[in-house]
């Protein structure tokens, strides 16, 4: 599936296994397990996979609205 | 997507219907040249463009002769296809009818055709279907006139293309702009939020307007790299032109001003033999004509010499004999002056007496006449008589006369002494003579030479001019505009160089004020919009660098399946590999793609390599679209392998076989004339092609090489 697809690219970025400290199991393998993740970069680069690929893809501004209220929330 | 059928009907020399079934895998037609081969390519390539079409030219010849007035008949190129488990159909035409002896040409129309499994027809719009069928964007790696289109890549849209068909790239752009917007707002809300507390507010500002600074100042550097990248590429592409023709117009620039040298130094020698030929003037100017005056002079100074001895030698004679008598006169005059007579000589009167009594006196005896005492008698008296007479004087008329009194021989002595000092200058005008008889002569063949090394030298210019595709006065120019792009080039470079400089410095002192205003914001701002914004960067960083990674991947996967085709396509010779450079062009990258050593270094392969280079870049670009798309496209080639060798061309077949689903491909080069015959046939070679399906395309006979009208292609399959 595409969504999946895009998100193990994301996933996979050297940058963010470093930073984050992302282990191999810890790896969701769905974009849907994903948007279960206690990891919240994780949880919102799900989030982002989910809304970007839907056919009627929400605007920019939209979708900043949505990925700051739960950042703001829970980026702790 | 399997071509099944191409049907043409009335297009150009395609006389009526002519239906073309081709199966999956390695299609040939095979046709000499002006039997319909381009035409074919040409009648798909009408069916797949919307362009303004000029129907006349399109309709068959042959069916518009044929048509009296009232008939109509149809232009018309159908293509079936099966695709995705359909079959599906478009076909493209206009009508043609004829009134009063004036064709009518109706309006293009495109209809599209669905057949489902289970033999369901519908009518489908034309262009959404043919779009669906073969879309544009992969027909422009699917379909190729000739060598000269393979390169792909020359169009630098294409790799975007290909990136945007076949990679995550274009669609990662999406997130990296979305991203981007969000941190931004997130940037302005930790701003906003910063602003609020007034404790650092004039410090906040100051910090904020220099970020805002450094940022337009790197916005416009990077503007500034961006049009110096564009314009290096410029400048490569033009040396990259140049340098196929700089090599032949250095050489040509060396010829000339050889050509130009040689030219000179004929001209002077020619000047200075014409001069130094002047032979008749050298006669009198310089002398030359007594260049044979040495015998001469020789036998002069000969005689000379011959007649001073004589000279000397008579005047001794002379001389002597003046002695001589001058003595006896001398003697006589003493004698007669003061010697007597001895005794018992008789004297004349004596003498005289005794020859007429004919006795001797002296001694009493008689002589007789006629004897011998009678003979000497007379002999003494004589003798007496001579002795008698007075010698003349210098002074009498008698006297002989002085000899040589006019002394000639001393004057040609003289003048033979004179002409003896001339000699050696005389000497010296054979020396010059021969010496300027030499020169000349090497001169001549000096002159041999430069004319033959000129006409050499004329003919390897007219060769280097002939093997370039441009003029001689081009050619100049390409060397003079190729100096001036390698020197803009070299400009350029270091504007970059510098301006890179200047950009990393700006981006650190971007980065420092950013820190300071981090640290403000971390003392003002509220915890949770840091960690929305610092979240937010991070994820505009993965997003950039995924989209940046899957780039590179995609060109990496294509070199590499383009190198293992291209090896199958070489096996057996050198081949070299493919390497794809990326080269900045403004904020895009523009492919460049070469042939280089294992080492890196780069070649310039040749024709058959660089064809087969594009062409395994084709077959990689195919087998990328099958795993993209889940299904293959054919492959149309008119002419591709006109530079190959038998070796080449078969494994071109084997690659097109094995890495296409199916290809079409029209060639020329199996078709000859048997000469016993003067029948057309085919090849014995072309048996051992190892393809699916064969046709063989030729005029149906006889027709009229100027008669339009008597042309129609047939189709034979083989």
């Amino acid at each position: 599936m595409k969504k999946d697809k895009i998100l193990q690219k994301l996933l996979n970025n050297e940058f963010l296994i470093e930073k984050y400290q992302i282990k191999e199991n810890e790896k969701p393998k769905t974009y849907y397990e994903a948007l279960k993740s206690d990891v919240v970069i994780i949880k919102t680069l799900a989030i982002l996979v989910d809304e970007l690929e839907k056919s009627d893809r929400p605007s920019n501004s939209a979708m900043y609205e949505k990925i700051k209220q739960f950042l703001n929330v829970n980026a702790l | 997507m399997i071509i099944e059928e191409i049907e043409i009907k009335n297009y150009q020399c395609y006389f009526g219907s002519k239906v073309f079934k081709f199966s999956k895998g390695l299609n040939i037609i095979l046709g000499k040249n002006g039997d319909g081969k381009t035409k074919f390519y040409e009648a798909i390539d009408w069916l797949f463009s919307d362009g303004i079409e000029d129907k006349e030219s399109l309709f068959s010849s042959k069916a518009a002769f044929n048509m009296s007035n009232g008939d109509s008949e149809k232009v018309m190129v159908r293509m079936t296809v099966a695709q995705d488990g359909e079959k599906r159909t478009i076909r493209k035409h206009f009508l043609v009818t004829k009134e009063n002896d004036e064709l009518d040409f109706g309006n293009t129309k495109l209809e599209g055709i669905e057949e489902t499994s289970s033999g369901e027809r519908s009518l489908v719009d034309g262009s959404r279907l043919r779009d669906l069928i073969f879309d544009s964007r992969i027909r422009q790696y699917s379909m190729f006139k000739g060598e000269s289109e393979l390169n792909v890549f020359d169009n630098k849209d294409a790799l975007n293309n290909l990136i945007d068909l076949f990679s995550e790239t274009k669609h990662l752009d999406i997130y990296v702009d979305c991203v981007s917007e969000m941190y931004n707002k997130a940037d302005r809300a930790v701003t906003a939020d910063a602003k609020k507390n007034k404790s650092n507010e004039k410090k906040y500002s100051i910090l904020e307007a220099e970020i805002n600074k450094l940022k337009i100042d790197e916005s416009q550097l990077k503007l500034q790299i961006s049009n110096i990248q564009k314009e290096l590429t410029k400048l490569e592409e033009n040396i990259d032109q140049a340098s196929s023709l700089v090599d032949n117009a250095e050489k040509l620039e060396t010829y000339n001003k050889r050509i130009s040298k040689r030219e000179d130094k004929i001209r002077d020698l020619r000047a200075r033999i014409a001069a130094l030929e002047s032979y008749t003037t050298n006669l009198y100017d310089e002398n030359w004509f007594l260049v044979f005056f040495e015998p001469i002079y020789n036998e002069f100074k000969k005689k000379a010499i011959s007649f001073s001895k004589d000279r000397r030698r008579l005047m001794a004679e002379y001389n002597q004999e003046i002695g001589r008598k001058k003595g006896e006169e001398e003697a006589k005059k003493k004698i007669m002056e003061s010697i007597p007579l001895p005794i018992g000589t008789p004297s004349q009167a004596h003498m005289e007496e005794m020859l007429d009594e004919e006795l001797c006196k002296v001694c009493n005896r008689p002589a007789e006449k006629d004897s011998e005492a009678y003979q000497y008698m007379y002999q003494r008296l004589q003798e007496f008589i001579e002795s008698q007479k007075v010698t003349k004087t210098e002074d009498d008329d008698d006297k002989p006369k002085k000899l040589f009194q006019y002394n000639y021989t001393t004057k040609l002595t003289a003048i033979s002494d004179i002409h003896e000092q001339y000699l050696h200058g005389i000497r010296q005008i054979d020396i010059d003579i021969k010496d300027t008889f030499d020169f000349v002569e090497n001169r001549k063949k000096d002159l041999e030479e430069q004319e033959k090394e000129l006409s050499n030298e004329y003919e390897e210019r007219s060769k280097i001019v002939s093997s370039s595709s441009v003029e001689a006065s081009s050619l100049t120019n390409i060397l003079k505009n190729y100096n001036g792009f390698q020197k803009n080039k070299a400009e350029n470079k270091d504007d970059l160089v510098r301006y890179e400089f200047d950009l990393k410095i700006i981006r650190q002192n971007l980065n420092t004020k950013q820190g300071e205003k981090d640290a403000l914001d971390n003392i003002q701002v509220d915890k949770f919009l840091l960690n929305t914004k610092e979240i937010l960067g991070d994820i505009l960083k993965v997003t950039e660098q995924t989209r940046s990674k899957e780039f590179n991947d995609f060109i990496d996967k294509l070199e590499a399946i383009s190198n293992e085709i291209f090896k199958k396509t070489n096996k057996g010779s050198f081949t070299g590999l493919i390497k794809f450079y990326k080269i900045p062009y403004g904020d895009e990258i523009k492919l460049d793609i070469r042939l280089v050593e294992s080492s890196g270094k780069k070649f310039e392969g040749n024709s058959a390599q660089v064809t087969l280079l594009h062409i395994s870049v084709l077959l990689a670009i195919s087998e990328l679209v099958k795993e993209a798309d889940d299904q293959s496209y054919p492959m149309i080639m008119d002419a591709p392998v006109s530079n190959f060798d038998e070796m080449h061309s078969k494994l071109f077949f084997e690659a097109m076989k094995s890495s296409v689903d199916q290809s079409i491909l029209l060639l020329k080069d199996y078709v000859i004339r048997n000469e016993s015959t003067d029948q057309l046939e085919i090849k014995k070679e072309f048996d051992e092609i190892k393809k699916d399906k064969a046709f063989w395309i030729r005029l149906d006979e006889p027709y009229e090489n100027e008669l339009l009208h008597t042309i129609d292609t047939q189709i034979i399959e083989l």
